[in-house]
């Protein structure tokens, strides 16, 4: 499980992200030179204008609407891939993904039953799509976990199950809704195509509070996924308290991705593939595996909406369909590249 | 000493007394523009709008119709009439989002944002500091008038708007006139979408489109449907039996032929005798000047008979 | 130093083990047989707080098992469960020191006296050579004796071994079998390294191993204990035979170690 070097994998991460979130800065649809975007930033430190930028465009551009973007993307990538890794653990089974026991289903659901309605246009209106889907996503888990019930256990099998069921239904419903809406179609699946459909910096604020407690929970929960590894019977022989850690993870995973997708619309690859990715390069260990996964996960998202925003610009490419797109050929080149023949 | 010092005093204060008064009509003082738009939100401008990003297709035309297309300096991918638009920058929404950035950076004194825009959108692009006008679409032909006065006051092309309104106005009435001496009105079936032939997608009743048809001389083969928008089956398109089929999504590639190819069309009328005519969607879909073509086009074709 | 008293456990309605009871001491190794379903895996999971009790108490020198949260248990008793699936992505090392768990928080960080004991332990059940290999590459017998070594890193003073041998080619029966003899009967020279008996508990199916390498034997049927004694007194011709509906002979071999073999002749049926 494990392999050497226990400092090696945050530092490349940690590389990659602060790469990813220079890039996230420095490109965009409008060219800014890279002279011009550190004179930008320095002038306004200084608190001048800088005479690249007298009319304060590009100093706008960058820190009313690219800087916050890139920020939302890290929450948003880190909850993911840590939410994926997770799941990986507590299920043991590589297929999981954070939307395994049905928060994007719900979330979406959330979202567009918001969209059938029109809300005004006050402060309170604009955060009624967004609070939707967090309550869509966190309401169909609780369901799900309702369902999959047996006594005082949830048995991974229920879940998943009963997640595959709520997930359809809602799926279900949300189509229906979607087919019965004339002008709402177009914006729902832009919606669920996934990428933030609000700029600036207030869906940071609204979703940092479920972020932190999300994301340092998630952090410290590897030693006893490593444990639950042997399946739940060891696990509790060894000590592990199987049903506390079970509903910590779920909670603490729904939590940060409802948050994510309540912004984000529903981006999906990176919290399966980021994790194996990591396991393939640093192995399993989950005490690892979760954290390097965050930062892997916020750099990965951040270089793919570069992409998204840039290939073919003025066009801004749903980021969920770039996620999509690369990230399974990206996958099979790693696991080709590895030399590994049992990562998992 | 005393009484000097009153008079002048009370001069002053004259002065200052008249000048307050002072009328604006009597000064080049800047005219004020104050418009409550769509989205209930008050839009106010000192001076009409001379840098202009246009959001959708139907406000760029609207925009070049009535004079205003030299003060268009971003349009949105799919405004492509008339072919001027087609040389201003290109500010995305093909894939559901803009470019902010481009927009700002172009820094327009008016953003004109309509129904195909969220409010989230009008959020963001009020947040870069931008004047937005939400353009509310017309319900029915009367309030075409009402949309071209507003694009009109925030150009500075009142005039021109007016004008336009009045010929538009006229050119409905002479339609009106002219199919009202019909003796029939033909069934007619447009089709939106046949992706799945047996249930393409046809506008219904309360539609813009159904109203069109009504009002150039026909009855519209959606208005048995429950929703402005919706599929109707091949068996009641049997049933209905329309004399004329237009194809709204020909500008999308399907062809008369193809049509007639489809299981079951051929036993409609409007195959059997050939009346299906390609149609182009953006005359009707569009809210603007270029509705009153697509009015008169869809009278041609309903009755080629009062137009000979 | 194990009470088991009236113990009555199964799944859901179905009661497997009724109303069972029996004590050892310390430093004794017990050996649980008997035909399939009589009951022998359910008191592995009985006694390691995994499934609840119905009536009776288990208790472990003098405590009440059940009244333990799992981390209390864990520390002791400890369970070697059969090595059939192992994830693949641990060294012998990782696995080894999860055995520290009862005694690390939610990190998993392991102290010096955590490794020091994962380092004995590594050292005693001869895996330290291989203590950087992946588990995958370990034959059967590697892998149970790893498990062994795991429940060791406990420092739980009960083993519970559930069907260790099972799988297992011969001389890792016998390997296995010594070792877990020593344990809880340690020579002079490993008491006076500080290693303490332990108490063992084990499941098995292979009666030939039970003369040699178990003190006492108790014989479950239908979740009862039928029979319990020292090997010689349980191997009898007439239970055995009884028991497992076949005809069955008790021989000694050349050391006076007790066999069981089949009575009459395979071939003439």
């Amino acid at each position: 499980m494990s392999k050497k070097n226990n400092l090696q994998p945050y530092v490349v991460t940690s590389l990659i992200l602060l790469i990813a979130g220079v890039l996230s800065i420095a490109v965009g649809s409008v060219f800014i030179s890279p002279r011009t975007v550190i004179d930008v930033i320095f002038s306004a430190i200084r608190g001048e204008v800088s005479t690249l930028d007298p009319n304060g465009v590009y100093l706008q551009i960058i820190t009313d609407l690219r800087i916050p973007h890139a920020v939302l993307l890290i929450l948003a990538g880190a909850a993911l891939a840590a939410s994926g890794s997770a799941y990986q653990g507590l299920f043991r089974n590589p297929l999981a993904d954070p939307y395994l026991i049905g928060v994007s289903s719900g979330a979406g659901l959330g979202a567009v039953a918001a969209m059938m309605v029109r809300w005004p246009y006050t402060p309170l209106g604009l955060m009624v799509i967004p609070a939707a889907a967090f309550a869509g996503g966190i309401i169909t888990v609780l369901i799900v976990a309702q369902l999959a019930r047996v006594g005082k256990t949830v048995p991974t099998t229920n879940l998943i199950l009963a997640g595959v069921a709520a997930s359809a239904f809602a799926s279900a419903l949300t189509s229906a809704l979607m087919i019965n809406s004339t002008g709402e179609l177009r914006r729902a699946l832009v919606w669920m195509m996934g990428g933030s459909t609000q700029t600036g910096w207030g869906p940071v604020w609204g979703i940092l509070p479920y972020m932190v407690v999300g994301l340092s929970g998630l952090v410290i929960i590897g030693h006893p996924l490593n444990v639950l590894q042997f399946g739940d019977e060891q696990a509790q022989q060894l000590g592990i308290r199987v049903q506390r850690v079970r509903w910590y993870t779920i909670g603490l995973a729904t939590l940060s991705t409802a948050a994510a997708v309540a912004y984000t619309g529903i981006i999906g690859f990176l919290g399966l593939v980021v994790p194996h990715i990591v396991r393939l390069i640093w192995g399993g260990d989950y005490r690892r595996l979760i954290p390097v996964s965050m930062l892997g996960g916020a750099g990965l998202l951040l270089i793919m909406d570069v992409i998204a925003r840039s290939v073919i610009a003025p066009q801004e490419v749903p980021v969920g369909i770039v996620t999509a797109l690369l990230g399974g050929p990206f996958f099979l080149w790693v696991l080709k590249r590895s030399k590994s023949q049992n990562y998992w | 000493m005393k009484s000097f010092i009153l008079k002048i005093s009370s001069l002053i204060l004259l002065g200052i007394m008249l000048s307050s008064c002072a009328s604006p009509a009597g000064e080049a003082a800047p005219s004020e523009i104050s418009l409550v738009d769509g989205l209930e939100r008050t839009v106010s401008m000192e001076q009409p709008a001379l840098r202009i990003v246009s959001l959708s297709p139907s406000t760029t035309e609207i925009l070049y119709a009535i004079g205003a297309g030299d003060q268009v300096v971003g349009r949105d991918s799919f405004s492509n009439y008339p072919a001027e638009a087609l040389e201003v920058q290109d500010v995305g929404g093909s894939m559901g989002s803009y470019s902010y950035e481009m927009i700002a950076s172009l820094q327009p004194d008016l953003v004109i944002a309509s129904e195909i825009n969220t409010p989230e959108q009008v959020k963001s692009l009020e947040d870069l500091n931008l004047t937005v006008y939400y353009l509310s679409n017309p319900k029915n032909l009367n309030e075409i008038d009402d949309l071209l006065e507003v694009v009109g006051t925030l150009t500075g092309h009142e005039k021109e708007a007016s004008e336009l309104a009045a010929s538009l106005n006229k050119r409905i009435d002479a339609v009106l006139a002219t199919v009202a001496k019909a003796a029939s009105k033909p069934l007619v079936f447009y089709e939106l979408d046949a992706t799945d032939p047996a249930k393409p997608w046809t506008p219904g009743p309360g539609s813009y489109m159904d109203e069109l048809i009504q009002a150039a001389g026909g009855r519209n083969v959606g208005s048995v449907l429950q929703s402005a928008w919706a599929e109707i089956s091949i068996e009641e398109l049997m049933v209905q039996n329309p004399d004329i089929i237009l194809l709204g999504d020909s500008n999308y590639g399907v062809t008369v032929e193809q049509v007639a190819a489809r299981t079951g069309w051929e036993n409609l009328n409007a195959v059997k005798n050939g009346s299906i005519y390609a149609f182009n969607d953006d005359l009707v879909s569009r809210p603007g000047p270029r509705m009153v073509e697509g009015l008169e086009e869809l009278a041609k074709i309903f009755h080629p008979e009062l137009y000979q | 130093m194990l009470d088991v008293k009236e113990i009555t456990a199964g799944y859901g309605q179905k009661h497997v083990l009724k109303e069972l009871s029996f004590s050892i001491s310390e430093g004794t190794v017990l050996a649980l047989i008997g035909p399939n379903g009589s009951g022998k895996t359910t008191f592995i999971r009985a006694a390691s707080g995994i499934i609840p009790l119905l009536k009776g108490s288990i208790r472990v020198d003098g405590q009440d098992l059940h009244k333990m949260n799992s981390q209390e248990i864990a520390r002791r008793i400890a369970v070697v469960p059969q090595a059939r699936s192992i994830p693949p992505a641990f060294t012998v090392e990782e696995v080894v020191a999860l055995g520290r768990t009862p005694y690390l928080n939610w990190l998993g960080k392991l102290s010096d006296r955590d490794q020091a004991i994962v380092d004995q332990v590594l050292e005693q059940t001869d895996l330290a050579v291989m203590r950087d290999r992946n588990v995958a590459e370990l034959s059967g017998g590697e892998q149970q004796r790893l498990f062994l070594a795991r429940a060791l890193a406990q420092e739980a003073p009960l083993l519970l071994l559930d069907e260790p041998t099972t799988h297992l080619d011969l001389q890792y029966q016998v390997n296995l079998m010594q070792r877990v003899y020593r344990l809880a009967h340690p020579s002079k020279l490993e008491q006076a390294a500080g290693m303490k008996a332990r108490t063992v508990v084990v499941t098995i199916h292979d009666l030939n191993l039970l003369s040699r390498y178990t003190d006492l034997v108790g014989l479950l049927v239908d979740g009862r204990l039928v029979e319990m004694g020292t090997p010689d007194e349980v191997l009898r011709p007439d239970l055995l035979s009884h028991t497992y509906h076949l005809p069955l002979d008790v021989i000694k071999d050349a050391s006076g170690y007790s066999l069981v073999t089949p009575a009459d002749d395979p071939t003439a049926l």
